[in-house]
């Protein structure tokens, strides 16, 4: 069956290509801590950077807003925006479908009923985190336990097993919803399930870049063997990969991430499914460049959609809807452009 | 002079689960460097079975499997890919890898678990494309070429996997009588730099074309090998696919004998 | 002659009649449904902000009537003050399982509350006499008062509850005076928890208690939502939040602490009496002159508050609060 036709564009297989589109996101971080409804001058921002201050009250809430309120955002966002692709990607290649996503294995959903039940419970924010974490692993956790059980154990029953710990972990949720107190808890579990920076603090980008950073440096290491499982088992098995140990530490990589950035940003759609393809089509196959690619498109992504989140207006709009609404009309342009050219 | 064989298949016994009955039943085998040996049964024979024992993808029940004289179940996969390499059937993939990429991954073997190849790695890719033939096509989407060119793509891949014993399982099924050919040419060339080449396939004359030595594969069973030319005539020929073949033999078909199917 | 007369009789006889059969009247509420109801109310149920309507039905002295309990995630302390058999009464309503429509029912009400169309709607179609209560504007708590008064045959205090509300707010406005825009603090009402402030009508009573509601943009929708940054920005002078874990949460926070109300220590708490007093509730003229106590201190002493909280008590829910009693309610809920 012919797929995804992953030519790279002629013009950014060149060396410079990948080192350009890495400073754009150095570029864009730096544009974001400029960005917001607080109005900070340039010159204040090199001035809070650098340590230079004159101590003024100005100052001090200048510092306030660039090094508390948007640089944690601003990593939070990167970190999010990096963790979800290379999930995504991880994923696309270990079920070998371009239509992975990382809550395949119901992760999403799992963290989802995690958080909610804590805020059921109006556990302070810590708990309900950590419990966002539990719940996402606990989800694939019980997927491959179901899998197990059936004999043959292919990556498909993996998959169908993954779907119905999705659907049932999405019905608890509901459960929880319907039980919470119309007037507040509800509210806030449903705005808290839609995905959103909002209250990103320095301690929210610590936890989810810890397991960001370690699962993609993980992830980096083993890239080439990694690839190989997109042959399928047994081809991949003949080359020389252990394949039952790869899909392991790859899936408890990509849920790990996923879970971590559920935990901070509730639950954000279509950047594991759609970055990924994006940074194959342009930059091609190759494992080493193809991760770097859609770490920093996926940074870029969320970073940029963020930054309009926050700023756009008085109101700010979830995270997870603003990606929806501009992911899923992309994917659709994707497979349009993708069916014609096959076609012509 | 004492001969080892690059390849020791003892008494294999397979089976899908106990109780059931053996999708390969006390098969013994050998085949020595620099031969070609081709296994011909029909459908559901235990072909296919027999590739995934031969490659330490499954796990017989009974049996052994060795390679260059060490049994196999001692082996990780990557000792059994440096040993082994695999060509399957050119099909679906996915992904558009090119085909030089595509190729590269042969050098798996020869990676650390957390390295990527290096420039001799990627001098050896390049050497085995020159060889295939497909050199021209390396930037190309593997989905992209023809199904010939993504066969002669995969045997590249398992010449740059440099193993003593290359298995193929139905290299030329989907292929036109011309890539056919070529890779037929290929893998006597395969066999004459003293690689063991071993291959399934539906075509009996294929067997003769390579010179090969045959091993009649019948319902999980090993009912014949031998010589092409001893091994397969019109009785055997029609006993093992079950239906009246004719054997068409030509004074200027260089030995080559074929067998087609008697519809009356 | 005297035929005239009997006919006369029988006719008035009959007239009189069908008036004690209480065959009732009908009400327009306020959404323009007409409600037939039984011309004596003895027992009615509150449906869906209990504790809003509940306080309605305590100015009108209407503890004894209500028929329903306080679904626990509604349920204050003081709801229980005012009207001790509430405690008794039987819960109709939970969020887990909306409305126990059965239950409500078997409690024979003569009259049901709501402020929502969709329970209106529903109790109505089955038969129930419900009449759905409207307060989207700050003045709609006189017509509501007018139309529950006309109900209830109380007509006397819905003009007295109207009659102490303007007086009220007439009296807080000439003892401020007329206040200059920079004298006018800048005032943020916020739920902390989800960055929004959720209700409308905070904007009116800030205004009229002499201050400056950040978030007051004309806008239609109850409430509005902003970010962090935003209100660093905006830098109020002074936040009022619904709890006292709020409270916590906000000065505990290193991100706000550059903040006028932070730094100044200007974080005040929304009293709780019988609902929380920064929403819609009954107890509305106190709301606006417990913030003009905090945000003009210096006009409004907290003597005077608590003497006028203990007069509207007295006045309408007939009861005398003690010193604890008042503090506690000035002091705010707890939260989670």
């Amino acid at each position: 069956m012919k797929y995804w036709r992953a030519r790279p564009a002629a013009d950014l297989e060149r060396r410079w290509a990948l080192p350009a589109l890495v400073a754009a996101l150095v570029a864009l971080i730096v544009a974001s801590l400029a960005i917001g409804r607080y109005p900070l001058a340039l010159a204040t921002i090199v001035d809070t950077l650098l340590g230079r201050g004159d101590g003024s009250q100005s100052q001090a809430t200048a510092e306030t807003i660039l090094l508390l309120v948007r640089l944690p955002r601003v990593a939070t966002a990167v970190m999010v925006g990096a963790g979800l692709s290379l999930a995504g990607a991880a994923f696309q290649t270990v079920f070998r479908n371009p239509m992975a996503s990382p809550s395949l294995l119901g992760v999403s959903a799992g963290a989802g009923f995690g958080a909610s039940l804590a805020l059921l419970f109006h556990l302070p924010t810590l708990a309900v985190e950590g419990a966002a974490f539990i719940g996402g692993l606990a989800a694939v956790a019980a997927s491959f336990l179901a899998a197990s059980s059936v004999r043959g154990n292919s990556l498909i029953t993996l998959i169908l097993c993954g779907m119905v710990m999705s659907a049932l972990f999405q019905a608890m949720i509901s459960l929880v919803k319907y039980v919470a107190d119309p007037v507040d808890t509800l509210a806030t579990i449903t705005f808290w399930l839609m995905g959103s920076l909002a209250k990103a603090n320095a301690a929210d980008a610590a936890t989810v870049a810890a397991p960001v950073l370690l699962g993609g440096a993980t992830l980096f290491a083993l890239r080439w063997r990694i690839s190989l499982l997109a042959l399928g088992e047994h081809e991949a098995a003949a080359l020389g990969a252990d394949v039952a140990r790869l899909r392991t530490i790859v899936i408890l990589c990509a849920t790990a991430m996923t879970a971590a950035t559920v935990c901070v940003a509730g639950i954000v759609g279509w950047v594991g499914l759609l970055v990924p393809h994006i940074a194959r089509m342009l930059f091609g196959m190759e494992p080493g460049r193809a991760m770097i690619a859609t770490a920093t498109l996926g940074a870029l992504f969320v970073l940029g959609v963020d930054d309009v989140a926050r700023s756009a207006s008085l109101i700010e709009i979830p995270l997870g809807v603003m990606t929806a609404v501009i992911g899923a009309p992309f994917f659709l342009f994707l497979v349009i452009k993708a069916r014609n050219e096959q076609w012509s | 002079m004492v001969v080892t064989a690059a390849i020791e298949i003892v008494d294999l016994c397979f089976r899908r689960a106990a109780g059931r009955e053996f999708v390969l039943d006390s098969i013994s085998l050998t085949a020595r460097a620099g031969e070609l040996l081709v296994l011909l049964g029909p459908n559901g024979a235990g072909k296919s079975t027999l590739v995934h024992c031969l490659l330490g993808l499954a796990t017989p029940e009974q049996g052994h499997v060795r390679a260059l004289g060490d049994d196999l179940r001692g082996f990780g996969r990557r000792e059994i890919a440096k040993r082994i390499g695999y060509v399957p059937q050119a099909g679906h993939s996915a992904f558009a890898f090119t085909v030089q990429q595509m190729v590269l991954m042969g050098r798996t073997a020869h990676i650390d678990g957390v390295g990527s190849p290096s420039p001799q790695d990627h001098e050896i890719t390049q050497r085995a494309m020159i060889d295939m033939g497909v050199d021209h096509l390396r930037t190309k989407p593997f989905t992209q070429i023809s199904g010939g060119e993504q066969q002669l793509a995969l045997i590249a891949r398992a010449v740059a996997q440099d193993t003593p014993i290359i298995v193929m399982d139905e290299p030329t099924s989907s292929l036109d009588l011309g890539n056919q050919g070529r890779v037929l040419t290929l893998m006597k060339k395969l066999a004459a730099a003293g690689k063991t080449v071993v291959m399934t396939t539906h075509l009996p004359d294929q067997a003769f074309n390579l010179g090969a030595r045959v091993a009649l594969l019948r319902s999980g069973r090993l009912v014949a090998e031998g010589a092409a030319a001893e091994v397969c005539d019109r009785d055997s020929m029609s006993r093992l696919y079950g239906a009246p073949m004719l054997r068409l033999a030509a004074e200027d078909a260089k030995g080559v004998v074929a067998f087609v199917p008697d519809l009356d | 002659m005297s035929s005239h007369l009997l006919r006369i009789f029988c006719f008035a006889l009959t007239l009189l009649a069908s008036a004690v059969a209480g065959e009732g009247r009908t009400i327009v509420d306020m959404d323009g449904r007409s409600v037939t109801l039984p011309e004596k109310i003895s027992r009615i149920v509150t449906v869906g902000p209990v504790p809003v309507l509940n306080g309605f039905l305590f100015a009108f002295g209407r503890q004894q009537s209500i028929a329903n309990g306080l679904p626990r995630e509604l349920a204050r302390k003081f709801q229980f003050v005012f009207a001790p058999d509430l405690a008794k009464r039987p819960i109709v309503q939970s969020s887990a399982s909306g409305l126990a429509v059965e239950d409500i029912i078997a409690l024979r009400p003569d009259l049901v509350l709501t402020m929502d169309r969709a329970a209106t709607d529903k109790l109505g179609s089955l038969g129930l006499p419900a009449v759905l209560l409207k307060w989207r504007e700050p003045d709609d708590i006189k017509r509501l008062m007018g139309l529950l008064g006309d109900i209830l045959d109380q007509k006397n205090i819905a003009a007295d509850y109207v009659r102490y509300f303007d007086a009220t707010l007439a009296r807080i406005a000439a003892t401020l005076g007329p206040v200059a825009e920079s004298k006018r603090p800048r005032v943020l009402y916020v739920n902390y928890r989800r960055l929004t402030q959720p209700h409308r009508i905070a904007e009116w009573w800030i205004a009229h208690a002499g201050g400056r509601s950040l978030t007051d943009d004309g806008r239609d929708e109850e409430s509005i939502t902003f970010s962090l940054e935003q209100l660093i920005a905006w830098d109020p002078q002074v936040l009022i939040v619904a709890d006292r874990g709020e409270l916590d949460l906000v000065m505990a926070e290193p991100r706000l602490r550059d903040v006028a109300a932070v730094r100044d220590k200007r974080v005040h708490v929304a009293p709780a009496g019988a609902h929380l007093w920064a929403n819609r509730t009954i107890e509305q003229p106190l709301t606006i002159l417990w913030a003009a106590s905090i945000l003009h201190p210096e006009t409004f002493s907290r003597e005077l508050l608590e003497s006028e909280m203990r007069s509207f008590y007295d006045r309408f829910f007939h009861i005398s609060l003690s010193k604890e009693q008042l503090d506690e309610i000035l002091a705010g809920s707890s939260g989670r």
